[in-house]
């Protein structure tokens, strides 16, 4: 086993793993279970989290050499504005892609709120390319990104 | 019996000399820069590491750097960055864009895209069209071979179990270039055959293939032909002479080489026509 300290979430945590582990085992046995495995091989993207500010799948991270990083987690995002319009736009149906799609989507929203520019629906796609959702068809997901962004442009709440 | 010296399980070197040396230790040792490609395998249960050597904090590895008419490219500089590289690496930029997904890209580094030699790599063919050479560094040296060189074969390489990928010298081409790719959908997909293009007014037109062949390489019949604007078809007829593609789980041949015909008769009109 091999001792790895890692801050998830802004919380400092002293664990134990295995060679072979990820980083998606290692934040889901710590208890962050909203971040999902999908297929295991990074192209599904139900398992992205930030990690020392990069989206990455998780389960392509190795878990021991992590030591020293910083890792975000869907259950360490602050975007009611992205929840709430999810919702609305009726792009959540069986869940399972969203908390990946809520990881990306926010590094998005951040981007585009900092940068002050509204991306193109093409732009928007390409983001999002790295996460499937089986049931929704990503209308509504688009649909909703795209009103977060626009929302947090022109200062407006949801 | 006789115990030797212990070697420990992760190594995250922070310098090129700890690499070398921590390489040299632990010859057995699997190497990960973004860990994209060996994680899969691990996933998969098919590789079962001894140890991790992390060479993705390597310092001297991580910048990219003009040095007069050449690029020096850190083998641990992702594909996220590449895609944002300067005017006279437009060619690789594009071919960076095409791999996998934001995901990846901010994973994935060149050094490893080069390393694992996949014959469907898409930054390869890109990296002949700049006419790369490969810096590789273990505690006995450095040396740098030409990328042709450097590929042996299908996921085989000419490394040493000593030596680590430091860097790779490219040309600056600022000229015109293109880079297309056909694969099952437009994100997400690995390569069935893939086209770089890249012209320059000093040392002729460059014209390399992906996945059509045991390692991505030149097609010098279609760069003498793009030199003489010999015509779209000529050129595309050229490309597909240097393809030896075969059947797999991703294509067929025959559907490789009608596709590259294809790839090579738009990036000619693109390109050569009207100029």
């Amino acid at each position: 086993m091999i001792d790895v300290t890692i801050t998830v979430n802004g919380v400092a945590l002293a664990v134990s793993v295995e060679l072979h582990h990820s980083l998606l085992d290692l934040v889901r046995s710590a208890g962050y279970r909203g971040t999902k495995e999908g297929c295991a091989e990074g192209e599904c993207g139900t398992c992205t989290v930030l990690l020392d500010e990069d989206l990455v799948c998780a389960c392509l991270v190795p878990a021991a050499v992590c030591d020293g990083s910083q890792v975000v987690t869907v259950e360490g995002l602050d975007v009611p504005d992205l929840a709430a319009a999810m919702v609305g736009h009726g792009a959540v149906q069986c869940g399972f892609c969203t908390p990946g799609i809520m990881v990306t989507a926010s590094a998005l929203i951040e981007r585009c709120a900092a940068s002050g520019e509204m991306p193109s629906t093409t732009r928007v796609r390409e983001e999002l390319a790295g996460n499937l959702c089986r049931c929704t068809g990503y209308v509504g997901i688009l649909g909703a990104v795209a009103e977060t962004i626009r929302m947090r442009l022109d200062g407006r709440e949801r | 019996m006789i115990i030797g010296p212990t070697v420990p399980l992760v190594v995250v070197p922070a310098t090129e000399r700890e690499a070398v040396e921590a390489r040299s230790a632990d010859l057995g040792g699997t190497v990960v820069a973004g860990g994209t490609d060996v994680m899969v395998s691990v996933n998969a249960g098919s590789t079962r590491p001894g140890s991790w050597l992390s060479v993705r904090r390597v310092h001297e590895w991580s910048g990219v750097e003009r040095d007069r008419e050449r690029w020096r490219i850190g083998s641990a500089v992702t594909l996220r960055r590449l895609e944002s590289a300067p005017p006279g690496l437009a060619l690789l930029a594009a071919a960076a864009r095409t791999v996998g997904s934001p995901q990846i890209r901010s994973a994935a580094t060149i050094g490893g895209n080069v390393v694992n030699a996949s014959p469907a790599a898409d930054l390869l063919p890109a990296l002949l069209g700049l006419d790369a050479e490969v810096e590789v560094v273990s505690v006995r040296g450095r040396r740098l071979l030409t990328l042709s060189d450097f590929l042996v074969g299908p996921r085989r390489t000419a490394l040493e179990p000593d030596e680590l990928v430091a860097a790779f010298v490219v040309a600056d081409r600022p000229g015109p270039s293109s880079f297309a790719k056909h694969a099952t959908r437009s994100a997400m997909a690995i390569s069935k055959c893939s086209l770089a293009v890249q012209l320059d007014d000093c040392g002729g037109p460059r014209v390399s293939i992906g996945a059509l062949a045991p390692t991505a390489r030149r097609a010098p019949e279609a760069e003498w032909i793009a030199a003489h604007r010999g015509g779209a078809d000529a050129f595309a007829a050229a490309v597909v002479t240097a393809s030896e593609p075969i059947d797999d789980h991703r294509s067929t041949a025959a559907h490789r080489l009608h596709a590259v015909a294809v790839l090579a008769r738009r990036a000619y009109q693109d390109l050569l026509e009207d100029r």
